[in-house]
């Protein structure tokens, strides 16, 4: 089996090596997302995002002996970082590839939320919301439990709905950095 | 082949894409091509030294990201938007990384702002990332931006509700005043079915209905404005609001038993309570305990707010008698079913 490296320097010739690549790390990198975001939608746009920035870059790669996975996760950082700053997806690398990213169905969605532990995660998520302030928790609460979109969260909690995103998104990171940082 | 529809769909849609791109040619510059990178090395020198102090001001108007790891590929946790609150991104990030800020290095990235890595030990530890160290001009533009924070923070305080086009203004001439050439207040008003109220004030976020830090945006170079209720109301809003949500979670009420308990909760803001109620949305849940009540018959309260008038207190109840929500994304107020209104 070829390594993640010789992988992506084939993938320089070979557009196949890269589907390779792709689906030996796509899953797992889903996954790093989902648990960070807590939201299906923006997890899949964010490894979509991923993955094209990758095949843009990946000429630059190097084989310097670390996994081409740790590569990849240095991709998929700056992006999670980006939307963490942004408040949204980057997605320059999916449109000038012209990736048709398809539609997240329930079955993905139900099958993504399966690949974390539910009963362990559910508890760190009770504790680290335990720690946010009220209004953080009714943001997240709104978006993420009770599933509402951003417009309807804006007229539950009498704000703008780009102070309901502001809102959300920063709930979201703060909840992501208490759940990291649980022991 | 992934168990995840969705993953095997965007693989085949990244092999098709990327089986049609172009390969990137790499060429060296003609001619006319190094003539251009000699002008365009001169006229980036001229405007260097007026470039750095604008760069580090954009910079300290930013947040600051912290990453628990030498680089982004050994991190292990990530924390975002920490704001600087007067200290250096070394001593804002000690306390989220666990670490001493004298072990931790800033470095200026040119996409993401100020990160911090904790110290590798080595030196050039920025520029081994592919990144620069932060500039020597960042502590002068982090006090500035200070100034600014603590300005537009005293111009929200002065007066209980400043219309959002009188913030702005004063917005502006704060900006002038203080030396943010280029930066201007940007009014982002709510549409009417979501509006919030006639006051102006800054973006809400986790911890402030009106947050001076939260409206800089430094892409744009501009302070964005919000509008909403008038301060004293987000303040009995927020603070009896989420405790009148908590409350509908621990005991059964009924529609007329919840209205009495926040009339009277609500009674020493001597405002008007307006009421609305619905049936709960298909597929969502209520947390903090109420859904168990909700799913009992019993009453909840799903949100406390301010009415456009900025003076009427709206609550918004939830129970299996009334009408459903709408089904769409966005529910009107109107969508609301109004079932009282006390004088």
């Amino acid at each position: 089996m070829r390594s993640d490296a010789e992988l992506l320097l084939a993938s320089r010739q070979d557009p196949r090596a890269f589907r390779e690549l792709y689906d030996r790390w796509a899953e797992e990198l889903l996954a790093y997302f989902y648990r960070r975001v807590l939201d299906p939608d923006v997890a899949a746009d964010l490894l979509a995002e991923t993955f094209a920035v990758a095949f843009e870059r990946r000429r630059r790669f190097r084989d310097l002996g670390r996994p081409g996975g740790a590569w990849l996760y240095g991709i998929a950082s700056k992006e999670l970082s980006h939307f963490f700053r942004h408040r949204q997806v980057e997605k320059r690398a999916i449109r000038k590839l012209g990736v048709m990213v398809p539609v997240l169905d329930q079955e993905s969605v139900q099958r993504i939320e399966a690949m974390i532990d539910q009963d362990e995660h559910r508890q760190t998520l009770a504790a680290a919301m335990e720690q946010m302030s009220a209004g953080e928790r009714d943001a997240v609460e709104l978006r993420v439990i009770s599933e509402l979109g951003y417009g309807e969260i804006a007229a539950r909690l009498r704000c703008s709905e780009a102070a309901a995103r502001t809102r959300v998104h920063r709930g979201l990171a703060h909840l992501s950095n208490l759940m990291e940082a649980k022991p | 082949m992934s168990q995840i529809p969705f993953v095997n769909q965007l693989g085949d849609a990244l092999e098709m894409a990327t089986a049609h791109a172009p390969a990137p040619r790499r060429r060296l510059p003609g001619r006319r091509g190094w003539l251009v990178v000699a002008l365009a090395v001169l006229v980036l020198g001229g405007i260097a030294a007026a470039e750095t102090l604008r760069s580090s001001t954009n910079l300290a108007a930013g947040r600051i990201s912290c990453i628990s790891g030498t680089s982004n590929a050994n991190a292990k946790v990530f924390s975002y938007d920490i704001e600087a609150n007067g200290r250096t991104p070394q001593q804002a990030c000690s306390p989220v990384m666990r670490r001493p800020a004298g072990r931790l290095v800033a470095c200026d990235s040119a996409r993401y702002g100020v990160v911090v890595y904790e110290a590798s030990g080595r030196p050039g530890q920025c520029g081994r990332l592919g990144i620069r160290v932060l500039p020597a001009t960042y502590a002068a533009a982090d006090a500035h931006v200070h100034r600014l924070i603590f300005a537009l923070a005293r111009l929200y305080r002065a007066q209980n509700c400043i219309a959002p086009a009188t913030l702005a203004r004063e917005v502006d001439a704060t900006l002038a005043r203080l030396g943010f050439p280029g930066w201007r207040a940007a009014l982002q008003l709510s549409p009417a079915r979501s509006s919030t109220g006639p006051c102006g004030q800054f973006p809400a976020t986790g911890s402030s209905a009106s947050d001076p830090a939260a409206s800089l945006d430094n892409q744009h170079d501009i302070v964005m404005i919000n509008n909403g209720a008038a301060r004293s109301m987000d303040s009995v809003t927020g603070t009896v609001g989420y405790r009148l949500i908590v409350a509908s979670g621990r005991r059964c009420y009924t529609l007329a038993s919840i209205q009495r308990y926040v009339r009277r909760a609500l009674a020493a803001a001597h405002s008007p309570i307006e009421f609305a109620s619905t049936a709960e949305q298909a597929g969502t849940q209520a947390m903090l305990g109420r859904q168990r009540y909700y799913d009992e018959g019993c009453a909840i309260v799903v949100g406390v707010g301010t009415a456009a008038d900025g003076r009427t207190i709206q609550v918004q109840l939830q129970d299996r008698s009334s009408s459903p929500a709408s089904a769409s994304g966005n529910v009107p107020p109107s969508a609301y079913q109004p079932v009282l209104r006390s004088p």
